[in-house]
Parts: C-alpha cells; sequence; structure tokens
C-alpha cells in the first residue's frame, strides 16, 4: 500500500493508521447506540415516514391529474374549439377546506422546521395579560406592552435566577410576580429529591419597585406554578408530581402576595396551573409527568383545598390509554369559558391533540376541533370566537374563527427560514387580530427564543422590535456579578479553568451521582463551541464578564439516560488570585 | 458484523405491516444499522432518521432484493445513503445557522486527547470521505466493495481513502 506523504509522521505506514483507525471507530459505534430511541420510537418514526410518503404519492398524483386536465383544456382552446368570452372579474382564488387540506389521521413527517430570523429579538420568556398587553424578559429586563408590541416600557428586575427556576405572572401594566427558588434551597436538578422554598417578589408599579417575600415552608417540589386573579389574590402551586408521593402543596394570598398561606395538599395533581376565578383553581398533567397514575386534569372549587378528578368526555373510551397530559395550561377569557388542550397517544404511536371547551365554569366540558392535531403548547383566544393554535405537524399554525370547531392551517410566514431546531413552543393572544410567539433559538426547554407578532390573527408575522432595549448588568443568583481578568493569551488558563470546574463539582453537585464524570468542553464564554453559553453569560452579567469567563461543560454519565441530571455548565473565571466558579448554569 | 440478512428480509418482506412486525424490523438489525450511520453522520439524531427512513425504504423496495442473502449488505447500503442524505440536508440547510460542534476538551491524558483530536477530525471530514473510511475500516468492506457500494469508481474512492488518512493523520499528529 502506498505510504503517506504527509510530513506530519512521514514513518507510520497506512497499515499502521488504518488499524489504529479501525479501533479508534469500533469504540466510537460503541457510544453511538448510547442513548439510542426505543423501539417504539423508531416504529412510531417508520410510520410517520410511510403516512408521509402516501400523502406525497396523492399530492403528486392530483398535481399530475391537474397538469393533464389543464394541458386537454389548452390543447381544445389552441385547436379552436373553444372561443374566449368575455373577460370575467377575477374572483379570489378559492381557500382549500380545512378538510380537503389536511385528511384525518395523516400525520406527514416535518419537512421543515423554523429558524428565527436573524433580526428577531430574543427573549427569555414571554406571556400575555388581560387588556392585550404584553411582556418579556430579556436577560435582567422586564418588558412590558401595552399596545401590541408597537412599544415598550423597561424595568429591572429585582433579582435573576435561572429560567428552569423563575415564573413571572403579569396581571396587568402595573402589577406583575416573580417566584424564583429561594436562597438556601437545595441545588435545583429537577431530580425527586429537592427541597424547594421559594421567594416571590411583587411589583404594583410597572417594575420600577419590587418587594420580596419567602413563601413559608420547604416543599419537594420540581416545579412551582403561580396566578393571579386580580391584584389581591392569588395561589402558588409547588408541584410534586415527580414525587414517589406525588404530593403537592398548595398556598394562597389574598393581599397580593404579601403573605402566604398553605390552604391543602394534594396526590398526583399535575403542575399545568391555572385559575378561573379566585376559588376555582385547575391543574393538568404536564408532558413529563410520566406514566403514572395521574388525573389528566383535576379542579378545586375551594380554593386549592380539595381536588377533584375533572373527566373530560372521550377519554375514558380510549382515546390515548395511559399516556395522555396537557400541552398547556387550561386558557380561560373569563370564569366560565375556558379550553384545555390534551394530547394523547394513538395506537400508531403518533400524538393526538383535542381541544375541550366549557362554557359553564368547567361543569361540563365538550370535544371540539374537526380532526385532531398535534399541538405544541395551548392555544391562543384572540377573542370569543378566533383561536390560534402552534401545530408540531404540520409544523405552523392552525386557526378557528368558529370557537375551535373548525380548523385551518396557516402556514409560518415570517416565522424564519428554514433550519434548526424550529418549532412554534407558545402563542398568545393580545386582542382580535394581533398574537405573539414565541420560536425557540436553541434546544433547550425553556430557553432562549425569538418573538415574534402578528397583527393580522396569525396569517403572517414579523419579528418584535425589542432589540434597543438595552440589558442592565444584575447580581447573579450567586452574588454581585464578577469582573474576572479579561483572558489574554495564557497557555494554562484553560487548564486552570478545568481545575477550578473540578475542585467545584463535589459540591455543586453533591445531591447526584458524579462518579466517572467527564469535562467535555471547556471553552472561552465568546468562543464559538459554547455560543450558547456565553450569551447566557453575557446576558447575566454583560460583555466584559463574558470575556474573562471559561464555560466548562461536564458529563455525568452515572445520571444517564437522563438528559438533565446528565450534563453541568459551569462559568468559571480568574477573580483575584484564583480562578472560581462564579455561576452553576445547571 | 453478524449476518442478519435474511431473517430480516422474510420480516421486511411482509405484506402488511403490523405492529408486531414492525416491532420485528426494528428489533434486529438497528443498532448494527445505527452504528454505521453514526458514525457517518455528525448529529446523532440524524443517524437515527437515517436508520429509519432506511427501514422504511427497505420495506417498500423489498422487492427489489433478489438474493436474501445479501440483505445485510443491501440495507447497509440503504443506510450508507439515507446517512448521506441526512449530511448533506444537514449542511445545505443548517450550516449556516448552527455552529460546526467541536470539542474543545480538555484532559491531562493523551489518549484521550487523541481520540477526541481523532473524533473532532473524523466529524470535519467531507461526508463522502468520512463514509468510505467508515465502510473500509469498521463496516470491513475491501475497497472495490467500499466503491461499489457508494456508486463511485474505484480511483475516487482510493482518492477519497487518500485524503481522509491524511487529514486523521494529521489530527493524530497534532496531539503527539
Amino acid at each position: 500500500m502506498k505510504r503517506s506523504r504527509l510530513p506530519s509522521d512521514p514513518h507510520e505506514p497506512d497499515e499502521v493508521l488504518d488499524r489504529r483507525l479501525a479501533d479508534f471507530l469500533r469504540r466510537e459505534a460503541g457510544r453511538v447506540v448510547r442513548g439510542r430511541r426505543s423501539d417504539a420510537e423508531v416504529v412510531a418514526a417508520i410510520r410517520r415516514r410511510v403516512a408521509h410518503r402516501r400523502r406525497s404519492a396523492m399530492l403528486g398524483a392530483l398535481a399530475v391529474a391537474a397538469v393533464l386536465v389543464v394541458a386537454l383544456v389548452g390543447s381544445v382552446y389552441l385547436a379552436g374549439a373553444v372561443k374566449p368570452g368575455p373577460a370575467l372579474p377575477v374572483a379570489p382564488a378559492p381557500t382549500a377546506s380545512p378538510a380537503a387540506s389536511y385528511p384525518r389521521k395523516l400525520w406527514p413527517v416535518p419537512t421543515a422546521t423554523l429558524a428565527p430570523s436573524v433580526a428577531a429579538a430574543t427573549v427569555d420568556l414571554a406571556g400575555t395579560f388581560p387588556g392585550g398587553g404584553l411582556w418579556a424578559m430579556r436577560g435582567s429586563a422586564f418588558l412590558v406592552s401595552a399596545d401590541a408590541g408597537a412599544s415598550w416600557r423597561q424595568s429591572t428586575l429585582p433579582t435573576l435566577a435561572p429560567q428552569s427556576e423563575q415564573m413571572v405572572v403579569v396581571l396587568d401594566a402595573e402589577h406583575a410576580w416573580y417566584v424564583v427558588v429561594g436562597p438556601g434551597a437545595s441545588p435545583v436538578t429537577g431530580a425527586p429529591t429537592d427541597i424547594l422554598h421559594y421567594a416571590v417578589y411583587r411589583t404594583s408599579d410597572g417594575g420600577r419597585t419590587w418587594q420580596q417575600r419567602a413563601v413559608p415552608g420547604n416543599y419537594p417540589a420540581t416545579a412551582a406554578s403561580l396566578v393571579f386573579v386580580d391584584p389581591k389574590h392569588g395561589d402558588l402551586l409547588c408541584s410534586a408530581e415527580r414525587f414517589s408521593s406525588g404530593t403537592s402543596t398548595v398556598l394562597w394570598t389574598t393581599d397580593g402576595g404579601a403573605s402566604w398561606q398553605v390552604v391543602g395538599t394534594a396526590a398526583w395533581i399535575g403542575s399545568m396551573f391555572a385559575a378561573s376565578d379566585p376559588s376555582t383553581l385547575w391543574a393538568g398533567a404536564p408532558p413529563e409527568a410520566g406514566p403514572v397514575a395521574h388525573p389528566l386534569l383535576a379542579a378545586s372549587r375551594d380554593g386549592g383545598r380539595t381536588w377533584q378528578d375533572v373527566s373530560l368526555p372521550g377519554l375514558s373510551a380510549g382515546l390515548g390509554g395511559a399516556a395522555r397530559w396537557l400541552a398547556g395550561p387550561p386558557v380561560f377569557r373569563d370564569a366560565s369559558t375556558g379550553v384545555v388542550t390534551v394530547t394523547t397517544i394513538n395506537s400508531g404511536f403518533h400524538p393526538e391533540t383535542w381541544l375541550y371547551r366549557t362554557s359553564d365554569g368547567g361543569h361540563a366540558w365538550s370535544l371540539v376541533a374537526d380532526r385532531p392535531m398535534e399541538a405544541a403548547a395551548g392555544p391562543a383566544l384572540l377573542d370569543a370566537t378566533h383561536w390560534l393554535l402552534p401545530l408540531v405537524n404540520p409544523l405552523g399554525v392552525a386557526a378557528s374563527s368558529d370557537g375551535g370547531f373548525t380548523w385551518h392551517d396557516l402556514g409560518t410566514r415570517g416565522l424564519g427560514g428554514v433550519a434548526n431546531p424550529g418549532w412554534i413552543a407558545w402563542i398568545g393572544g393580545l386582542d382580535a387580530s394581533h398574537a405573539a410567539a414565541l420560536v425557540p433559538t436553541g434546544h433547550a426547554s425553556p430557553g432562549p427564543a425569538a418573538l415574534y407578532l402578528s397583527a393580522d390573527g396569525g396569517a403572517s408575522w414579523h419579528a418584535a422590535d425589542v432589540t434597543g432595549v438595552a440589558v442592565n448588568p444584575i447580581a447573579s443568583p450567586f452574588g454581585q456579578c464578577p469582573h474576572p481578568a479579561p483572558l489574554a493569551f495564557d497557555p494554562e488558563a484553560r487548564a486552570n479553568a478545568v481545575a477550578a470546574a473540578r475542585a467545584a463539582v463535589p459540591t455543586l453537585y453533591k445531591t447526584i451521582d458524579t462518579a466517572g464524570y467527564e469535562v467535555q468542553v471547556a471553552a472561552p464564554a465568546n468562543s464559538p463551541p459554547v455560543a450558547r453559553y456565553g450569551s447566557i453569560v453575557r446576558t447575566l452579567c454583560g460583555p466584559l464578564t463574558q470575556s474573562g469567563t471559561y464555560v466548562v461543560e461536564l458529563r455525568f454519565p452515572a445520571m444517564e439516560p437522563s438528559a438533565s441530571l446528565s450534563q453541568g455548565q459551569l462559568f468559571v473565571g480568574r477573580l483575584g488570585a484564583g480562578w472560581q466558579v462564579w455561576y452553576q448554569y445547571h | 458484523m453478524a449476518e442478519q440478512g435474511p431473517a430480516i428480509v422474510e420480516r421486511v418482506s411482509q405484506s402488511e405491516a403490523t405492529e408486531g412486525e414492525l416491532r420485528a424490523l426494528v428489533a434486529t438489525p438497528y443498532e448494527q444499522l445505527l452504528r454505521v450511520a453514526g458514525l457517518v453522520c455528525r448529529e446523532h439524531a440524524d443517524a437515527e432518521d437515517a436508520v429509519a427512513a432506511a427501514l422504511e425504504r427497505a420495506w417498500r423496495s423489498r422487492t427489489a432484493l433478489d438474493d436474501p442473502a445479501h440483505a445485510a449488505a443491501w440495507l447497509r447500503r440503504i443506510v450508507i445513503r439515507e446517512a448521506l442524505r441526512a449530511e448533506g440536508r444537514r449542511r445545505r440547510l443548517l450550516g449556516r445557522w448552527i455552529a460546526e460542534p467541536s470539542a474543545f476538551a480538555l484532559t491531562d491524558d493523551p489518549d484521550q486527547a487523541r481520540e477526541i483530536a481523532l473524533r473532532e477530525a473524523l466529524r470535519a471530514l467531507p461526508p463522502a470521505q468520512r463514509a468510505a473510511i467508515v465502510l473500509h475500516l469498521y463496516a470491513g468492506y475491501s475497497v472495490q466493495e467500499t466503491a461499489e457500494l457508494l456508486g463511485v469508481p474505484l480511483e475516487t474512492l482510493r482518492s477519497r481513502l487518500r485524503l481522509a488518512r491524511a487529514r486523521l493523520r494529521e489530527a493524530l499528529a497534532d496531539r503527539r
């Protein structure tokens, strides 16, 4: 065999190199199958492809038939058999009926995904509030718009927490609440060992000033959900759906969050939390609830003291068996009218989303929608009859103009190009024609997302303009923002950063099994390999801190296959004489 | 690789895909095929998609297989094509949105450092070169067989192998 003429290693024959490469490839192949999809998932993927191909073939046949018809008519016309008549006024092109454009039980594989426009503003969280208001969080900036995103008023959040550990409720342009995991709580791992307590910040002047109140008690919890129905009455659900006991706690306030009292506890109620009036609460199972014998939807008519399962017609008759959850929290327009969005897995492993609506405050629910869809989240109610729904399959926005009974696809006009990861995580209704949508910019959930606005009922979208809003550096959860020394060329910097991260691992990850952990990536926070975390550093503490920070990514093989527990990210910088971890992202 | 072909094709060639048959189709060859696809694709999800697409395609084209004894190679060929297609799609559609993955890992262990460097170098190879290396050195096909599998002339394949070796050798040399 011919010898390589590369100067890098002129003495190693190809045969030797090949043996080394073959050994390496065998080891790599072993890595590949770790964490593979389950057989059921693969079967479901194949089925989707089969369905997609059949649909494409059907459309192709229709297209061929259409071409033949056009050709036939054209040839007849050219032959003079038909003389052109007087010109007629051009009628608008007919639109396909929903049923025709989207056959029932046909689940095409998504062929396109959305990439946020490069011009789109990225926010961390966003939501709507009654009266057509829109809010967003971007780093430490808290943004409120009362004119459907045309202008924004900015204030600063009182503290900043990782996205998975915070929640915002905005009631109107003045009243908002911000819940974070309280200082001193155990690190949030998402595991059923977390004992958390919470702090609630509230503002009644649009974010200019915030008051902090600690929520009394510690709760086994994996998530906190907060609702406010008016400036005084609110409820906090410390959800423990993933714990063996499954016992969640409900607290309430009657003074706008100044004080909190435990109202009651309930087993196996989900974290999809909503309130339709001060005493009526709803809790539904989220997707990650797992295959436990939890009720899909529970209601409390006494402010959270007692809970009862809610009967949704059709589900007990086999819509999805045990695998079902809410695509989003129940949505109520008022105390009487509400919608819940239920996703089930059918016998062919296809997710199907069903919509139920009530007009009597939730005493009776009826199945609406002319077809099952695969929704990414719950619906946006623009008004009593105009609703929007973010779809996964086919990717895009579905619209109903009759209160959810019939739906048609609006596509994704203006929501970005074609790229990864691409899905619409949320749509919120502002008024009869205005809506907002979030398209995540990464795979993290929750994570940064591009904010889009529509002024025509979801038919087209444009990027929200919040780019002029400055992001204020603010204290990180571990104290003030650090000012590490800028990273100059230093051959030992990386090793020092890794050493600091390794030294911190036993303390920071003491609730998980770190045996055999490895450092996967260690790179400057402003370098491409860690661009995602670099932007978080920048958001948290600004570009100067970013320029002095290393991002160290860790992998904990003992915690696999859990995606959330098997990884860690630490932000490390040279502070004073030594290197220190200044932030634990995960 | 273990020859699982005839049994697979027998299952595949059932006229209707029942749940059990589909599961049987997936159960036997999936990991073998995933290993090959996973070495060709840079993203794990692409590899999984490529194998699913290949199994679906194999199901549809089952009558094209004359000799069930060749089923494993036949399936592998389809997987390779789907994997290359997935790679092309990723580069075409996502290249400007997603930064090329990079290890940037640190380790004091020289063996581990070489492993990381090789992994990076393999992922940095053009997909056609990567597929050539994987089929020849991992799947054990001769140069001639690899050329036939990839549907390229022998000299083209040799050239790809030569270039791929050079790049991988370079990666190893940098870590000496």
